[in-house]
């Protein structure tokens, strides 16, 4: 892996609830090199969209609040800079394109003053943001850019607000690019154009992309590296094809054969992790997943396995957060 | 976007022609006629014959759709009919009254749109803050404490410190002498004022708060716009259609004249024209001012309409 563009150290953000604080991201480090394309997978409800938020300082406050750990962008920890200066990191250094483009785009601004806003906001003049705004309305292939940015929201549909959307995000050729479940509010088939639209544009651009789904199939097409987040954690990280392979903890495992594989000879029957996943209000003790787990073994209650290194020369980088080895998996 | 400016402007004409056919009725279904209006008590002592021929005299045995469209072109050549006790024209009683109430209704809203926004603002940018705390007690008193209440304090205050009786003087048009004139509106303009920001201030908070929470404005934030562009433009941007028709509504209401603001403060305007007329009997004053205060409100809710058009551009389709 290349130099990190982002680094992400024991994030931990918790809700203050009325019943009192609730950990939603637990301790959550990732690292981003340049150019690199990382999927951040799991069940609904898990804790990816606030991890990213809290990335960008983007958390809503209230009800969150980081509570520990570092955002390391371009060798500073950002958490440390002053509002001013965080402000300027983000939209230039880290984007983010969000879960629904009906709601994410203001409806009284034309679309071409809402990508302008976030060049002359970066110190660009008002001329350069009106070129560069057509510009970026071309490259993320909207259609007559010049009269698109005199559109108004309404007037797109959500596939064309997602583009529009993308082409606010990539305005100033940020290093990263967070695309939270970019495709989640669209038809399928043009869910396929954003996914190529967006490693097109990552090809073109070489900024890095983390990539946020629950839809491991899209992660096995675009991401070089998978996170699997459950309860707040990462409970898994490491190369795509070795982690589809040989995952190592078993709520990556189930996962995996929840997704039905239309390719290749061994069909194996759909299985669906049983249960749901912990309410954050309500976390279980030891390791989250051990409720939902057919390994688990008594320790697995009481006691939550760090992220270790997983052995071997065929497993590099490749890191999970399970007590017990895949040999002495039951199911 | 023409076909929104045709459809409220169709409204809006239909909404006149009612308010005219209404007013127009109300007279006639009010007991006494103009003969008893110009002749008070003594209309009872007239013959039959000479009741007749006053009734043709005055059209009032045509028709009444004949009636109505008389009645009707004479206001619309701005023919009010004249005042039977001081001689003068309606018109005329209008054209003095008029300005003095839009005045204080134009001032009032201005120091209430102002007021309330800012401090509505200010109360929702930190919810639950102090600053929230001040502001509402702020909106929970300028609406609880009524308006001779806080005029009483400001003449008690203006009498004591400055000497001055806004009461004392007659009043000032503005082209006479603009300062004199302004003075004498800007205490019940205050008074008024204080009492419309807090409803202002209260509509402006919630809608505010509504729009702050919206994934827009963390799209806003998203892209490194500064904190005070993201609040006034996306989220105060957001919030206006409510505060819009808050202040349209109290701008409107203003122009039918503040009876208690203008007999405390001493202001001929439309209130105190409306209020003598109705205690004198004059039925031209008392048609003439309800109509051209119906007719304002009207023009006042066309332009709010087209204010919502400017804000939203969704709204154009409709
Ligand atoms: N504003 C909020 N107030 C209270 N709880 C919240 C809020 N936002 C998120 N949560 C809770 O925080 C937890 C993490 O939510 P998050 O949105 O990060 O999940 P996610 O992994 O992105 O799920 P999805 O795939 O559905 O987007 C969830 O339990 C959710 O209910
Ligand atoms: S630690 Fe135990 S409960 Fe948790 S995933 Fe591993 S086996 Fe299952
Ligand atoms: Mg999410």
């Amino acid at each position: 892996m290349s130099a990190p563009v982002l680094e992400v150290r024991d994030l931990t953000t918790v809700l203050n609830l009325a019943q009192g604080p609730v950990e939603v991201v637990r301790g959550v480090s990732l690292d981003v090199g340049a150019g690199e394309t990382v999927g951040l997978v799991g069940e609904s409800g898990c804790g990816k969209t606030m991890a990213m938020l809290s990335v960008m300082g983007l958390h809503p406050q209230p009800p969150a609040e980081i509570v520990a750990g570092e955002v390391i962008v371009g060798g500073r920890d950002i958490r440390k800079l002053s509002e001013e200066e965080r402000r300027m990191v983000r939209g230039a250094q880290v984007a983010m394109v969000y879960q629904d483009p009906m709601t994410s785009l203001n409806p009284l601004m034309r679309i071409g003053d809402q990508i302008g806003e976030v060049l002359v906001a970066h110190g660009r003049s008002a001329d350069e943001a009106r070129n560069r705004t057509v510009e970026i309305l071309g490259q993320v292939g909207i259609p007559q850019p010049r009269r698109a940015a005199e559109s108004y929201p309404h007037e797109y549909s959500g596939g064309m607000r997602q583009r529009a959307m993308i082409a606010m995000a990539l305005a100033l050729h940020p290093q990263v690019l967070i695309a939270d479940e970019p495709t989640t509010a669209l038809d399928v088939t043009i869910q396929q154009q954003i996914i190529t639209l967006v490693t097109d544009l990552q090809q073109a651009m070489g900024m890095a992309v983390i990539w946020v789904t629950h839809d491991l199939g899209v992660v096995a097409r675009v991401a070089e590296r998978i996170l699997v987040m459950y309860g707040g954690h990462i409970v898994e990280r490491g190369p795509t094809d070795q982690v589809f392979r040989d995952p190592e903890h078993p709520y990556t495992a189930g996962l995996l054969e929840s997704i039905p594989r239309v390719r290749g000879a061994e069909r194996h029957p759909l299985r669906q992790i049983p249960g749901a996943p912990p309410d954050p209000t309500h976390q279980p003790t030891g390791c989250p997943f051990h409720p939902r787990c057919p390994n688990a073994v008594e320790k697995c209650v009481s006691e939550m396995p760090p992220l270790t290194e997983r052995g071997g020369a065929d497993h590099a980088e490749h890191w999970a957060a399970c007590w017990v080895p895949p040999e002495e998996w039951v199911a | 976007m023409r076909l929104y400016l045709v459809r409220r402007l169709t409204g809006s004409l239909v909404t006149l022609i009612g308010v005219a056919v209404l007013v127009f009725l109300l007279l006639r279904v009010l007991p006494g006629d103009e003969i008893t209006a110009r002749f008070g008590i003594e209309s009872g002592s007239l013959t039959p014959a000479q009741r007749e021929s006053l009734e043709r005299y005055y059209g009032l045995d045509q028709p009444l759709v004949v009636q109505f469209f008389t009645w009707l072109g004479s206001v619309l050549t701005g023919n009010f009919g004249i005042s039977v006790t001081s001689g003068s024209s309606v018109a005329r009683l209008i054209g003095r009254a008029l300005p003095v109430t839009i005045e204080l209704a134009v001032l009032s809203t201005l120091i209430g749109a102002v007021l309330g926004v800012s401090v509505g603002v200010m109360a929702a940018s930190n919810p639950n803050g102090f600053r929230d705390g001040a502001g509402q007690t702020f909106g929970l008193l300028g609406l609880g404490i009524p308006n001779f209440v806080i005029a009483s304090a400001i003449i008690a205050f203006l009498a004591q410190r400055f000497g001055y009786f806004p009461a004392a003087a007659s009043y000032v048009d503005f082209w006479e002498d603009p300062l004199i004139n302004l003075q004498q509106q800007l205490y019940p303009a205050l008074t008024l004022g204080v009492a419309l920001a807090a409803a202002t201030m209260r509509t402006t908070r919630s809608a505010f708060i509504e729009a702050a929470s919206q994934d827009f404005v963390r799209t806003a934030r998203g892209k490194g716009l500064s904190a005070r562009r993201v609040k006034w433009r996306h989220v105060l941007g957001n919030s206006l259609t409510p505060i819009v028709t808050i202040v349209g509504i109290q701008f409107g209401y203003l122009l039918g004249g503040t009876i208690i603001v203008e007999e405390i403060f001493a202001l001929p305007g439309m209130g105190r024209l409306v209020l003598t007329g109705i205690s004198q009997r004059e039925y031209a004053v008392v048609q003439s001012s309800v109509l051209v205060i119906a007719a304002l409100f009207v023009v006042v809710n066309l332009l709010v309409d087209l204010a919502y058009a400017r804000i939203d551009p969704r709204v154009r389709l409709t």
